[in-house]
């Protein structure tokens, strides 16, 4: 019998479900009783979203099946996202899930293209990349061991947003998840200023021993019991509008999530099986919503699609862990879905819950433990998305300049200076994304450090150009040998 | 380590390296305990481990025997390895607490390998296999410092080290910006360089003399201040580990080498004279003593900055921390390696100096938590320095950290730096902070399950125990120290 015998999640966006079923799922043999406040007024949400390659670890925790996980979502399959026009108006570049090339003399591969940069042969890491070279000619198939780099890459999932939600949901409620609906009216407190029940329109109590606010931007729970400041991020982020709109199916979709770089934000594109989904991810302050639809319906067919806006403000809680009470997903943090990383973070931080479930009734030592781990993670997906903006970028304008301006959180600072000064990736702990991730937007963008590190100089001096250009070819081969993007899908939804 | 580490790793056209040294000034090496850390080092320098350790005098080390710590009469071992392997994702000491709290476990040390394997005295080199519980640990040497030294010496001039005896009497400096020019010697030569590397002890004669850098002081969290070395005759079988009693003032080591013994005392000077350390010291040999006592003066703590102006120090000239975890020469070797990886140029970019003393600062202040961490978890109230050491403030960093696993045997890990939650754990356990609750998911698991599995590795354990040779069999097969001094024959890729 664990500490904790009933857990109340409010909210029901994809979120709470992914939370209530992990829970279920992790301490449902021990009694935990999981139940989940839906309301009669969800918030509106995007109509897809796309995900970083960490899904598919829960999908193992949860006991998802893949296959079925796809065709109910609507799935396409994600090897890259393309960056269009974020250093200038012809930029593009790749940021693949996997690889670039081989380890050369005990060194990554990009420290060889860096170095070949510095002399001023600059070159794409992508010919050198099996999932860039799959992804630019619409081909995929799941990585294998069975062939020397085939495993060399990983990959993400395009969904349906609306899909997801509710096949999490029914996936929660074969485990056992029960549902109430209502309005949270009131939150009866102890003493100690732990919540002990809410209090629902309706006069009922729900009563819990903990609390998980997923109710988005509104924090029902966290907005009343937390007194923690909000952490501004506007300065470096300042987009607060997010569009949707629903396209037809493109022909032959890549599994790749497009994203242009616009004067006020940043328009994406990616592929579902049945459909397509596009938005606009822009500031308010410089652009109305209708000037974003007119803007997005000049690059996209939008008649009659399915649209949805939703409103943001980028930044974090302070304290994701309050007494008993934790916020995940928009509670907690709300960042811009460049890196499409908010599903990863809102399973860290329910990973990070399960691994702290508390052991007795007051969880202050596990709090603080959960916020110092939390911040860091958030924090760091922050300074990935401003990197973003920020590297290689030459693009003018109020918008443009106004983040250019504003002086970069003191890590990454520290990080992008080492680079620049010695070609070196430094990550600190607790970082989602990886060296090669770094690597590819870095690269990608043009960004050249003046220097490769001396000892790195003399052990690439002696790299042989042939054994490159053999590997170039190789991954040509194998990529081309892989099935079209297309037909893996489809396949996937007539296996179904 | 320095000059061979630049030598064998920088390009000839890239340097001209100038090792400055003089046979007047002593070096302070007993008897030198490392972690497994080093072998990375001799591997990428391309030194040959067997024909170095014939060459040192060295013997294996599996972890380092703390004992009376906790209390008097206890001993447990920091070994190179883990507890166990995960189970069903949980930590492993996470499925035996449960076991302890219920009062039904069998020792933690069952479950380790390498313990196992040290308190028989026994030795074999890991498998390769990195899924069997045989490949689950590390190792390292205990090796005669000074012939270490004088063997990089001779793999350094091989490599083109010019190497100048002599003493500095005199340092140089750019008047505008106080960056080193030269160092004026004491028969009247100079010594230009573009970087100089400060490995002149605790004293730092150019980073600290010359460039006046501060120091951060740590003496009231760890409070030895004064050592005394001896050397002993050897005796009994040597024991694959590194031994570190408690005492009355401080510390006692003891680092077995093939052909002696190593001892020492590390004491604080506020609770004991030199004579009375010396004595007490020599009182507690486990052999004849070989040669006079010598004695040692430091403070914890660590330089401001250790790369300052040109001048990068490294060793003892960049802090002190007592051996207590044999981290000494792991300090110098991540020194000079990541000195290595952040060189591009002899600009020096300041944007690279600030993330190298970053870098090196996270390195000393977490090896320096990790040693507060003896001292503070004690129960001892027979001596002022242990009822000091458990009630004095510890830093926020540690104190978190001890909390939450005195709550519910929680680790908190971290990428970089030294010691890794096996590290953490034994002496966690081995100094009586017992966890209050277990992780709460190892209730959903099948205790009947769990317990064969942790039987299972307790037997392999064993089994692999009682098949490995002796360690003084298995030293005298694979490296009989050697009576001549060869040139090193390792290669240079």
């Amino acid at each position: 019998m664990t500490a904790l015998r009933r857990i109340v999640i409010v909210g029901e966006d994809c979120n709470a479900w992914l939370a209530a079923a992990s829970l279920k799922r992790a301490f449902g043999r021990q009694g935990l009783e999981v139940i989940v406040l839906v309301s009669e007024r969800p918030a509106q949400a995007a109509i897809g979203r796309w995900t970083l390659p960490s899904l598919r670890g829960l999908h193992s925790l949860l006991g998802i099946n893949e296959v079925e996980f796809v065709c109910r979502t609507n799935a396409t399959f994600k090897l890259a996202s393309e960056h269009r026009g974020w250093q200038h108006i012809s930029s593009r570049y790749l940021h693949v899930h996997g690889d670039i090339g081989v380890q050369l003399g005990g060194l990554p591969f990009y420290k060889y293209l860096l170095f070949r940069a510095v002399q001023g042969q600059a070159e794409s890491p992508e010919a050198y990349s099996l999932g860039a070279i799959a992804a630019r000619m619409g081909r995929f198939a799941r990585p294998t061991r069975r062939k020397p780099l085939a495993d060399s890459f990983t990959y993400a999932f395009h969904v349906d947003e609306t899909l997801l939600t509710a096949y999490l949901r029914e996936h929660a409620a074969a485990l056992g998840v029960a549902t109430r609906c209502g309005q949270v009216a009131e939150i009866a407190y102890a003493e100690d200023g732990t919540i002990t029940a809410l209090i629902l329109g309706s006069g009922e109590q729900l009563a819990g021993d903990f609390f998980i606010d997923c109710s988005g931007r509104e924090a029902v729970l966290m907005s009343r019991i937390s007194s923690t400041a909000w952490e501004d991020w506007r300065a470096w982020l300042p987009n607060d509008r997010a569009l949707s709109v629903r396209i037809p199916a493109v022909a032959e979709p890549r599994p790749v999530t497009e994203t242009i770089a616009r004067s006020t934000g940043w328009i994406w594109r990616f592929p579902l099986a049945q459909s397509a989904v596009a938005g606009y991810v822009y500031c308010s302050a410089l652009l109305s919503d209708a000037q974003a639809f007119d803007e997005l319906a000049q690059l996209v067919s939008v008649d009659d699609g399915e649209t949805a806006v939703q409103r943001f403000s980028q930044g974090r809680r302070q304290e994701f862990w309050t007494r008993n009470c934790l916020a995940i997903g928009e509670t907690a943090v709300q960042l811009e879905p460049l890196l499409g990383a908010n599903l990863h973070l809102a399973q860290i931080g329910i990973g990070m819950f399960i691994e702290l479930f508390p052991v007795t009734s007051s969880c202050r030592l596990e709090a603080i433990e959960y916020n110092r781990f939390m911040c860091e993670q958030a924090d760091s997906l922050r300074d990935f998305t401003i990197a973003h903006y920020r590297v290689g970028t030459t693009i003018t304008g109020d918008y443009w300049q106004a983040i250019q301006a504003a002086p970069l959180p003191a890590r990454l600072q520290q990080k992008l200076d080492l680079y620049l000064a010695t070609s070196r990736i430094h990550l600190f702990d607790n970082e989602t994304f990886d060296e090669v991730d770094w690597a590819w937007v870095l690269l990608g963008s043009g960004c050249v450090p003046d220097q490769v590190g001396v000892h790195e100089r003399s052990v690439l001096a002696r790299v042989n150009g042939e054994q490159v250009a053999v590997l170039k070819a190789q991954i040509e081969r194998l990529a081309a040998s892989m099935p079209r993007h297309v037909d893996f899908v489809q396949q996937h939804h007539k296996r179904a | 380590m320095s000059a061979a580490a630049l030598a064998a790793t920088l390009s000839p056209a890239l340097r001209h390296i100038c090792l400055v040294e003089s046979e007047q000034i002593g070096t302070v090496g007993v008897g030198e305990s490392t972690i497994p850390h080093i072998r990375y080092f001799n591997r990428r320098i391309g030194l040959d481990e067997r024909e170095l350790m014939a060459q040192t005098q060295a013997t294996f080390k599996l972890g380092i025997e703390f004992v009376d710590w906790a209390r008097i009469g206890d001993s447990y071992i920091h070994a190179f390895g883990a507890f166990g392997t995960r189970i069903g994702g949980v930590a492993f000491h996470q499925h035996w607490l449960k076991r302890a709290l219920q009062g039904r476990a069998l020792p933690l040390d069952f479950y380790s390998l390498p313990i196992r394997m040290a308190r028989a005295n026994k030795f074999a080199l890991p498998a390769d296999d990195p899924a069997s519980v045989l490949s689950a640990y590390g190792y390292a040497f205990q090796f005669d410092a000074a012939h270490y030294a004088k063997y990089l010496r001779r793999f350094s001039e091989r490599l083109g080290v010019e190497r100048i005896e002599g003493k500095v009497v005199g340092v140089r400096q750019r008047a505008e910006d106080g960056w080193i020019e030269s160092l004026v010697m004491e028969n009247g030569a100079t010594i230009e360089g573009d970087l100089f590397i400060d490995c002149s002890g605790f004293r730092g004669l150019l980073i600290e003399q010359t460039l006046k850098t501060g120091y951060e002081e740590w003496t009231h969290w760890l409070p030895c201040d004064r050592a005394v070395a001896v050397p002993s005759e050897k005796v009994g079988p040597i024991t694959p580990y590194t031994r570190a009693t408690a005492r009355e003032a401080g510390w006692q080591w003891r680092i077995p080498l093939q052909h002696r013994t190593g001892n020492g005392y590390v004491y604080s000077s506020q609770f004991l004279s030199d004579d009375e350390a010396a004595e007490r010291l020599l009182s507690r040999l486990d052999g004849r003593p070989l040669a006079e006592p010598r004695f040692l003066r430091f403070v914890a703590g660590r330089r401001r900055r250790a790369w300052n102006k040109n001048c990068v120090a490294i060793g003892l000239s960049s802090g002190f921390l007592e051996p207590l975890e044999s981290t000494s020469i792991y300090l110098i070797q991540i020194g000079i390696t990541t000195l290595i990886d952040y060189l591009t140029d002899c600009t020096f970019d300041p944007r690279v100096v600030e993330a190298y003393n970053r870098w090196i600062a996270m390195e000393y202040d977490r090896v320096r938590d990790f040693l507060i961490l003896h001292y503070h978890a004690t129960e001892r109230c027979d001596a002022p320095i242990w009822e000091y050491c458990r009630h004095m403030a510890i830093p926020d960093t540690l104190a978190h950290r001890l909390e939450l696993f005195r709550h519910r045997g929680r680790h908190i890990t971290y990428k970089d730096g030294l010691f890794l939650e096996p590290s953490w754990l034994c002496v966690y356990f081995g100094q009586r902070v017992i966890p209050r609750a277990y992780d709460p998911l190892v209730d959903s698991f099948d205790d009947d399950e769990v317990d064969q599995r942790m039987e299972a590795v307790r037997r392999q354990i064993e089994h692999a125990v009682a098949r490995m040779p002796t360690h003084d069999e298995f030293l005298r097969a694979y490296c009989p120290a050697s009576t001549t001094e060869e040139q090193p024959r390792s290669v240079v890729p």
